[in-house]
């Protein structure tokens, strides 16, 4: 064909693409009209109808081969090669189905995963929050890890020295959430989680109720608070009513205007907040002591989040002009500092280590799956070059056998991307099995079309680029026709491929090392979180909360007797030995409203200051948790009336307090509380710890759960700091914990019916809790592990299998003149632990490059531990060992004189 | 897959020059153009009936032929081919190589 020619067939290939079937009728038509109209010919000749299709046929010349050029020339005999080589592809595939399951399962659990892990990914930590604006909301937290205090929320008195001075921000807000909350109204008292905010906070995220209208400033001043309710509270407890607003609930037994409902998709500052109640910070009363806001701002127009950062750092200075009472040295003791980072940083900024961690498996998962397919598609190469050969002799055009790998390839991947989409849209719908409370934005990751679609493309590419590699290596015929033709298991290939693939295993042996070594600092860390002491014996206790309505419990009194009456009534049930309550338990994230500062004078007369846990305990409360007291005892009747009242304090604030001093009788003080008297220490308790282990023991002071004083006085407000509202109650009991469920909320109703329970359980599921993510790291890692050494081992096994038999020759020469089949397999041996070795070094380097990932996640442990890197590459080593064995050793059995002459 | 060699190529450049002058003198369809060449020629030229029609497709492509389906007198619906503007410019420069080329064959083959 002329160029001419080629051009015009090429433009009408692309215009007649689209009309491609009715061209096919046509041509077929026509064809046919032909055949037809010489049968008639013939048959007026005076030919029988048999003779006369006969003759026709023979007058045209070969049917087919017209009917393919006329296609070929109209530019539809693409199509037909293309189905053509579809259903030959599915023919060959089902020839080769270790070859085609290989492919197929490898690609569907690579770009599942990968699809799944990088939704998470971006919806936690890329993907803009679903507000106004959503970029130029931050959030302003403080630090103070000299304190002993984990958590980044302000304090009262920060959040107005930030309110009154940065010009930065054009709004700031500050909320809490309290699980405490019951909707008393109805049979049954409902538990609910209740924000509060300062009615700036709305504003700063744009947010609008879908019924009614949002707070005001003066809302918040009422003596009973409207509220705003979340959409799924609207739904199921008022049926989605349209005229909701201005309807009351009654929320701790008093009643409050509802003035609207949120949207459903609203979720600040967290999915589970039911009512939103304004709140205010007073200017003049606040204090720094009690840690609880969580505070964002809206970014002044023009101002930078590192301008931002700047002038906080700054005012931060500036914190003693404000509040003079602070002791000179207390910005350094305290190691305070604020931060300034967007909202969506902030609240990825918990998981972010584990996310970077499940990044880097899903870019070693996608590397080994590459390698694998790579490898596969090689050795399947090498076995179809007879085939190709053949057909190359009957005249196939290179172009053709290309076209035929490529369907082949493009067919087997998007089946493994089908299942790859699959698997990645159960694993988001199922939500990856974790839960709004590890995993913040959960909700909002979805599998979208886009990335649908995006998955299908990078799958046809994959299989696309599949068959050109295949039948690059397939098509033999640049080389050697006779020679591609007379063997069907030789390899003809060049040095050069061979590296490749060596190259492809080395990788993921490297890669394999480092996810066992990361594996395995994990269950190092995860077996010390367990050694370590809690500090208490879980074993054997039941726990449960109980949370107080403030109105017919306004008095420390009431309170005290209600609590003190329910531990009576529980003690008094059949198998159980003792009964307490407290404030806040161990092993669970502590209250941020309970960090006072703490005041103490040693013997020698110097004072010593520290933020301490505040804590509330019935007098059984040690006992029945098995924490012991190490001096002193607990509290007795009297305690509390003393005109300074009996605490107990943990070890490590009396070591911090008084030193080696003995701290009995000594007396402690609230500074910042002039109202309340000083308190004497009569005890020292063990340490425990709060929700995160590794952020070390808890110094815990612990105030009297008692009913001194007389019952009308309203004197012991003042004795203690806090109200024990809400405690959580242990029962420790000889029966299982099933059976008491029922008597415990007996109990409690035999006090006061109207009193929800909630939380009922085991202490044990409590202390679990705390190394929860540890041990998801752990399961996780440890997966990828394994995962990656089986396919290591596969593809290392074809690998020396496809080498082996590629050198058959070789060594069918040796063993002839000589040579016992054992050297044969003790040199294949050789070989193969050389490719190992430098993967494993390869491996090693990576786990020593990437250790700053992971000591963050590493619990007393290095992440550079001798002992554990040498354990996994010895690990790594016996699997290769084990992966090369059967083919090294199948080369010593090598047939000689089968192998040279070639068959 | 077509594979043309030289004999091929010589012969498809006569078809289309034959195909195009039986066009001029009236359009038809396939089956009757492969009689009608036949005819003309008394009966010397008969290839394979079925060739004429990659030729005739070839020949649509350049815009040297247009086409147009019809109704014959049986009823059958049929494709009618006919001559371009174009195509009648080309069968004229056709045909001036072609008297060409039997020229200078007549004055090889008859030198002694």
């Amino acid at each position: 064909m002329t160029s001419r020619e080629r051009l015009y067939s090429t433009l009408a290939r692309i215009r007649e693409f689209a009309g491609m079937r009715r061209v096919r009728q046509d041509v077929d038509e026509e064809l046919q009209f032909h055949i037809e109209s010489e049968v008639a010919y013939n048959i007026q000749r005076g030919l029988s109808p048999d003779e006369a299709r006969r003759a026709a046929m023979n007058a045209f010349g070969g049917m087919e081969r017209y009917r393919d050029e006329v296609r070929e020339a109209r530019g539809i005999a693409f199509l037909d090669a293309l189905l053509r080589d579809t259903r030959l592809a599915f023919r060959r595939l089902r020839r080769a189905p270790t070859y085609a399951t290989g492919v197929v399962a490898t690609l569907a659990v690579a770009l599942g995963a990968s699809t799944a892990i990088g939704a998470l990914v971006y919806g936690v930590m890329l993907r803009p929050l679903p507000y106004a604006d959503a970029n130029r909301i931050v959030r302003i937290s403080v630090y103070t890890p000299g304190l002993g205090i984990s958590g980044s929320e302000q304090s009262a008195g920060t959040f107005v020295f930030f309110k009154e001075r940065a010009k930065s921000f054009a709004q700031l807000g500050g909320s809490m959430e309290n699980e405490g909350v019951a909707i008393t109204d109805g049979e049954t008292p409902e538990r609910v989680t209740a924000a509060m905010m300062t009615p700036d906070v709305l504003g700063i995220l744009g947010a609008k109720p879908i019924i009614g209208r949002l707070f005001r400033d003066e809302d918040a001043r009422l003596p009973n608070v409207p509220v705003l309710i979340s959409h799924e509270l609207w739904m199921r407890r008022f049926g989605g009513a349209s005229d909701i607003a201005g309807k009351t609930i009654e929320i701790n037994r008093r009643p409050r205007e509802i003035l609207g409902v949120m949207p459903a998709e609203f979720g600040y500052p967290s999915r589970n907040a039911a009512v939103f109640l304004p709140d205010y910070v007073e200017a003049e009363k606040a204090g720094l002591a009690e840690r609880y806001l969580t505070v964002i701002a809206k970014l002044a127009p023009g101002v930078t989040v590192a301008q931002a950062q700047e002038e906080v750092d700054r005012l931060s200075a500036q914190l003693r002009e404000r509040f003079p009472e602070l002791p000179v040295s207390i910005l350094t003791d305290s190691r305070f500092s604020a931060r300034v980072e967007t909202l969506r940083d902030a609240i990825a900024a918990p998981i972010r280590p584990e996310l970077l961690l499940l990044g880097i498996m899903v870019g070693a998962l996608l590397l080994i799956a590459m390698a694998n397919t790579a490898t596969l598609a090689l050795l399947r190469a090498s076995r179809l070059q007879g085939e190709v050969a053949v057909s190359r002799a009957l005249g196939a055009g290179r172009g053709t056998i290309v076209q035929r790998f490529v369907v082949e390839g493009i067919i087997i991947a998007v089946a493994g991307g089908l299942l790859a989409l699959l698997i990645a849209t159960a694993t988001i719908n199922a939500q990856f099995g974790l839960t709004g409370a590890q995993i913040p934005r959960l909700h909002e990751i979805t599998m979208t079309p886009g990335v649908a679609l995006g998955l299908i493309v990078i799958t046809v590419v994959a299989g696309a680029i599949l068959g050109l590699v295949t039948s690059a290596r397939a098509d033999g015929i640049r080389r050697n026709v006779a020679l591609s033709m007379r063997s069907t298991t030789r390899t003809t290939h060049g040095r050069a491929w061979r590296r490749t693939q060596e190259g492809l295993v080395t990788l993921q042996i490297a890669l394999a090392l480092s996810l066992l070594l990361a594996a395995g600092l994990m269950g190092s860390s995860l077996i010390r979180l367990n050694r370590v002491n809690p500090g208490f014996s879980p074993a054997g206790n039941s726990r449960f909360t109980v949370h107080l309505p403030f109105r017919p419990y306004p008095t420390y009194q009431r309170t005290a007797a209600f609590h003190l009456g329910v531990l009576d009534a529980l003690r008094a049930l059949p198998g159980v030995t003792s009964a307490g309550a407290a404030m806040q338990f161990p092993s669970t994230p502590q209250s941020l409203y309970s960090h006072p500062r703490l005041e103490a004078r040693d013997s020698q007369g110097q004072v010593r200051q520290t933020l301490v846990n505040a804590n509330v305990a019935s007098a059984e409360f040690f006992r029945t948790m098995g924490i012991p007291l190490v001096a002193g005892r607990s509290f007795e009747a009297g305690d509390l009336i003393a005109p300074t009242p009996g605490v107990i304090i943990s070890k490590s604030l009396a070591q911090h307090l008084f030193g080696a001093d003995d701290p009995i009788g000594r007396e402690v003080k609230i500074p910042t509380r002039a109202t309340l008297p000083a308190y004497r220490v009569i005890g020292i308790s063990g340490d425990v710890y709060g929700d995160r282990v590794a952020e070390g023991v808890l110094r815990t002071i612990y105030f009297p759960l008692l009913n001194d004083l007389p019952p009308n006085s309203t004197e012991t407000e003042q004795r203690i700091p806090f109200m024990p509202a809400g405690l959580t109650y242990v029962v420790k009991s000889t029966q299982p914990h099933a059976s008491l469920v029922p008597a415990i909320r007996q109990a409690v109703a035999s006090i006061d019916a109207r009193v929800p329970v909630w939380d009922i359980g085991t202490l044990d599921a409590l202390v679990a809790n705390s190394t929860a993510r540890t041990r998801l790291t752990m399961i996780l890692l440890g997966l990828a592990a394994l995962a990656t050494l089986s396919l290591g081992a596969i593809g290392l096994y074809s690998v020396i299998a496809y080498a082996v038999a590629g050198r058959a020759r070789e060594f069918a020469v040796r063993l002839s003149i000589g040579a016992t089949p054992r050297e044969i397999t003790a040199q294949v041996l050789r070989e193969s632990v050389a490719v190992s070795i430098v993967g494993i070094l390869g491996g090693l380097a990576l786990s020593f490059a990437s250790a700053r990932v992971l000591r963050d996640l590493v619990y007393e442990v290095s992440p550079t531990d001798p002992l554990l890197y040498a354990g996994a590459t010895v690990v790594v080593l016996l699997c290769t060992a084990v992966a090369t064995f059967s083919p090294a050793r199948r080369a010593g059995k090598i047939n000689p004189a089968r192998a040279l002459l070639g068959e | 897959m077509a594979r043309t060699d030289s004999n091929e190529q010589v012969l498809q450049g006569t078809l289309d020059l034959l195909i195009l002058k039986t066009l001029s003198l009236s359009p038809m369809h396939g089956w009757g153009l492969t009689h009608r060449i036949q005819e003309l020629s008394n009966d010397a030229f008969r290839v394979g009936q079925g060739s004429i029609y990659p030729a005739l497709v070839r020949l649509e492509q350049r815009d040297l032929v247009r086409t147009e389906w019809k109704i014959t007198e049986s009823g059958r619906r049929a494709k009618f081919y006919s001559v371009t503007a174009a195509g009648r410019r080309a069968m004229g420069d056709e045909l001036a190589s072609w008297k060409r080329f039997v020229g200078a064959m007549d004055l090889v083959l008859s030198a002694t």
